[in-house]
C-alpha cells in the first residue's frame, strides 16, 4: 500500500505541484514586494521572541551563549515550527474552504492539505535562506551541513501532510476540531524547545517519544547552527512519528474521504 | 454497446445534525446514521443506459436529483445503493466557475483548470492556443479573472473543457449562462461532438436547447425516474406537469403596473372588466383550437381621449410572447371616446395548441396624439389565463396551421387521383 501512495503521488505530480505553486503565489499576489513577505516574516516574529525570551531568560550557561547567538538559536528552531504552524492552521479547514472544488470536480482529495504543505515548505525554505543570511551577518560562517536539510524537508513534508489530513478529515464531520487546533498549537508551540534551550529545561529531553519538536528542532540545530551531523536519535524519532502520523492520517482518510464529498 | 450502464442507483445524504454519528460509525461499523439518513433521498432506484453517440438531456425541477446523478456518473459522489459502469473517459462540466482562481490570470487558470481535469504540463501546453482561441479573450487572457465580466469567465471556462480529451462529456446547466451568442456556440460544438460520437449528458432547464440536441431525455422527479423515452413525448409530459404546478401558483390581477414608470398616473382611462368569452358571448375560459373566442374589454374615461391603442398579448408559461396585437397595428381608429366604453376583440379562429396561455392586456395613448408614449393609461400584465384543448390532429407545438397531407408518389402502386389524405385523418406528428 505505501508503494501505491507514492506511485499515486508521482502520477499527480503536476497538479499537486499546480496547486501548490497558486496556493503560494495566491497568498502575496497584488503585494508590492510579493514573496518577499515570505522572507520578512520569519523574520519579524523570531525577531521578537529574541527580544522578549532574551531579556525574561537569562540565556547565560547555554549552549547558546550570549545573545546574538541566542537570536539565531531562536530562529534555527522557528523555521520547522513556521511550516508546522502554517500546513495546520491552513490546512485544517483546507477541505471546506474547497468544498465547491470538490463537489464538482473529480480530484483525490488528499492532494488538498498535501498541497498546502507543500506551499507551507516552500515558504520555510524560504526562511531557512533568510537564517542563512542573518547567520552569516552575525557569524561570518557557513559550513557545509546545512545542505542536507533538503533530505530532512521530505520526511518533513510527509508528517505534515499526515498531521494535516487527520485534521482536515476529521474536521469535516466535527466542526470544532479547526478552534481545538489554532489552541493546541499554541501548547504545542511552548512545550517545545523553540524559545527555550534544551539545556536550561533539559525535561524536553524526555518528551522526545511524545513531541517530535524536540528531535526536529535538534536536527535544525545542528544542520544549520552547530554546523554538524544531527544525532542519529533526534532522526530516528522523527522518522517514527512520520510513519506513525502518516499511517494514521492515512488510514483515517481512507476510511473517511468518500463521505467527505456529501458532508462538505 | 452501452457507454455508460446505471444499475438501481439510490443516493441518501445525511441530514444535516447526522455528521457526528457519521463518523463513529465509519469506526464501529454501527450503522445507525444510514437509517437516519434515508430521510433525504436525492436518488432513488435509477436504472438506464446510454448508447454510445447519444445526447441524454435530464430534466426535472429543481431538487429532483438532477445533479447529484450526473455527480454520481462522473465518480465524485459514490451511490448509497447500486452502481455505475462507465467505459470510456469522463469530463464534466458542472460548475464553470469552480477551479477557476479569481486573481489569478487567464493562463493561469487554464494551467490549473487543465491539472485538475487531470492533463500534464505538456498536453495543457498543446492546447492552449486553441483554448485562447476559442475563448476569444485575446489580450484579456493575460489579465487577471477577476476583471473579467461574468460572460468572459465562463468562456474561459467552457474552452477549457471543451478542449479536454473525453467520450463522455457530463453538463450541468452549462447552456443557460451565457448570452444568447454564447449559448448558440455551445450549441453548435456540442453538436460536432455528437457527431464525432461522442456521448453527452445534459442537465437542463432549457427545454429549447434539451429538443435542439436530444434525442432521448430523461425526467426526474423526486428522485426518481417518471418518464424515460424519445425527447418529444418526455418533454410534453414535464410540461404538463409543470403547468399543473404553475396553477397552483396563487396570482393576483396586478402583479405590476408598468403605467407608472415616471411616476406618473395617467387616469384618463381604467378598465371596468375584461371579459374572454366563446362564439355566443358567454364567458369562458377554456377554447378549443380553431375556435372562436372573443374579448371584450369594458373600461372608463375620465375625460375626452383621442384613439387610444388596445394592446393584447399572449405568452406560455416561460415567458415566451406567442401572439399579440394592437389596434394600431390593425389600423382601427376609435376616434375620441369618453365615459363607459366597450371594445370587442375576436378571434375567427383561435389558432394556439393546447397549453395555458397568460394574457397581458394593455390601453396606451396614441403614438401621435400624446406626449408620454411609453406610459399606460391602464395595464393587466399576465392576468389572465386562457386554457386551450387541442386534439392529436393539430398537431404539435404551439400554433396550429391549417395543414394537409398528400402522397405524391408511390413506386409500389400508381396515385390515384383524389387519394389525398385530408386534414387530420393521415398520421400527422402528433405530441
Amino acid at each position: 500500500m505505501p508503494l501505491n501512495i507514492f506511485k499515486e503521488l508521482a502520477a499527480n505530480r503536476f497538479l499537486i505541484w499546480t496547486f501548490a505553486a497558486h496556493d503560494f503565489r495566491s497568498q502575496y499576489l497584488g503585494s508590492i514586494l510579493g514573496f518577499v513577505w515570505a522572507m520578512i516574516k520569519p523574520l519579524i516574529i523570531a525577531g521578537i521572541y529574541v527580544l522578549i525570551f532574551s531579556s525574561v531568560v537569562p540565556p547565560e550557561n547555554s549552549s547558546a551563549g550570549n545573545t546574538s547567538y541566542f537570536g539565531l538559536y531562536v530562529f534555527a528552531g522557528m523555521l520547522p515550527w513556521f511550516v508546522i504552524q502554517e500546513s495546520v492552521q491552513r490546512g485544517s479547514t483546507v477541505l471546506l474552504d474547497h468544498a465547491h472544488l470538490i463537489r464538482n470536480h473529480k480530484l483525490p482529495l488528499y492532494i488538498l492539505p498535501l498541497h498546502i504543505v507543500i506551499s507551507a515548505t516552500v515558504s520555510g525554505i524560504l526562511a531557512i535562506i533568510v537564517f542563512m543570511g542573518v547567520k552569516i551577518f552575525f557569524v561570518h560562517e557557513v559550513g557545509i551541513s546545512f545542505v542536507l536539510i533538503a533530505l530532512i524537508l521530505p520526511l518533513q513534508i510527509l508528517y505534515c501532510w499526515g498531521l494535516t489530513m487527520l485534521i482536515s478529515t476529521a474536521h469535516v464531520f466535527l466542526r470544532d476540531i479547526s478552534h481545538l487546533t489554532i489552541a493546541m498549537l499554541t501548547i504545542w508551540f511552548f512545550a517545545s524547545p523553540i524559545v527555550f534551550t534544551v539545556e536550561s529545561l533539559p525535561w524536553f529531553l524526555t518528551m522526545r517519544w511524545v513531541n517530535p519538536l524536540v528531535s526536529l528542532t535538534a536536527i535544525y540545530r545542528d544542520l544549520l547552527l552547530f554546523q554538524r551531523l544531527p544525532a542519529i536519535i533526534d532522526i530516528t524519532w522523527f522518522a517514527l512519528h512520520t510513519v506513525v502520523v502518516l499511517m494514521i492520517g492515512g488510514i483515517f482518510y481512507q476510511k473517511t474521504c468518500r463521505e467527505v464529498v456529501d458532508l462538505v | 454497446m452501452a457507454q455508460v450502464r446505471v444499475i438501481n442507483i439510490a443516493k441518501y445524504y445525511p441530514t444535516y445534525n447526522s455528521r457526528k454519528s457519521r463518523l463513529a460509525s465509519l469506526f464501529t461499523g454501527f450503522d445507525r446514521s444510514r437509517a437516519e439518513a434515508r430521510n433525504n433521498v436525492a436518488l432513488e432506484d435509477v436504472s438506464f443506459e446510454v448508447p454510445a453517440g447519444q445526447c441524454l438531456g435530464l430534466i426535472g425541477r429543481n431538487g429532483s436529483g438532477k445533479s447529484t446523478l450526473l455527480r454520481i456518473l462522473a465518480g465524485i459522489v459514490s451511490p448509497s445503493e447500486g452502481r455505475v459502469e462507465v467505459n470510456g473517459r469522463i469530463s464534466t462540466i458542472l460548475d464553470i466557475q469552480s477551479g477557476l482562481h479569481p486573481r489569478m490570470t487567464g493562463i493561469q487558470n487554464i494551467y490549473l483548470k487543465g491539472a485538475l481535469y487531470g492533463l500534464r504540463k505538456k498536453e495543457i501546453v498543446q492546447r492552449l492556443d486553441q483554448i485562447i482561441d476559442f475563448s476569444g479573450l485575446g489580450e484579456y487572457i493575460e489579465h487577471p479573472i477577476n476583471t473579467y465580466s461574468t460572460g468572459m469567465v465562463i468562456r474561459l471556462g467552457f474552452s477549457i473543457a471543451m478542449h479536454m480529451d473525453f467520450d463522455i462529456l457530463l453538463m450541468d446547466e452549462i447552456l443557460s449562462v451565457g448570452d444568447i451568442v454564447f449559448q448558440r456556440q455551445c450549441l453548435a460544438k456540442i453538436k460536432s461532438f455528437l457527431s464525432q460520437g461522442k456521448t453527452i449528458i445534459l442537465a437542463t432547464h432549457n427545454l429549447g436547447d434539451v429538443s435542439a440536441i436530444c434525442q432521448r431525455v430523461i425526467f426526474l422527479k423526486e428522485g426518481l425516474v417518471k418518464h424515460d423515452g424519445q425527447t418529444e413525448m418526455v418533454l410534453k409530459d414535464y410540461w404538463d406537469i409543470c403547468e399543473r404546478e404553475q396553477n397552483k401558483i396563487p396570482r393576483s390581477l396586478h402583479p405590476f403596473n408598468p403605467e407608472n414608470v415616471y411616476g406618473i398616473d395617467t387616469k384618463e382611462i381604467k378598465f371596468r372588466q375584461v371579459v374572454f368569452a366563446d362564439r355566443h358571448g358567454v364567458e369562458n375560459d377554456t377554447f378549443k383550437t380553431g375556435e372562436q373566442m372573443q374579448v371584450r374589454i369594458g373600461f372608463h374615461c375620465t375625460k375626452k381621449v383621442y384613439n387610444p391603442v388596445f394592446r393584447i398579448q399572449f405568452f406560455r408559461n416561460d415567458g415566451l410572447w406567442v401572439h399579440g396585437t394592437n389596434t394600431s397595428r390593425a389600423k382601427v381608429d376609435l376616434g375620441e371616446l369618453e365615459g363607459d366604453c366597450e371594445i370587442l376583440l375576436r378571434y375567427d379562429q383561435l389558432n394556439l395548441l393546447a397549453g395555458d396561455y397568460y394574457v397581458s392586456i394593455g390601453i396606451w395613448p396614441d403614438e401621435y396624439g400624446s406626449s408620454f408614449t411609453d406610459i399606460a393609461y391602464d395595464c393587466r400584465q399576465w392576468s389572465y389565463v386562457v386554457h386551450i384543448k387541442s386534439r392529436q390532429e393539430d398537431g404539435g407545438g404551439i400554433t396550429y396551421n391549417p395543414f394537409t397531407w398528400q402522397l405524391l408518389a408511390n413506386d409500389g402502386r400508381p396515385v390515384r387521383a383524389g387519394d389525398e389524405a385530408g386534414q387530420g385523418e393521415s398520421p400527422v406528428d402528433c405530441v
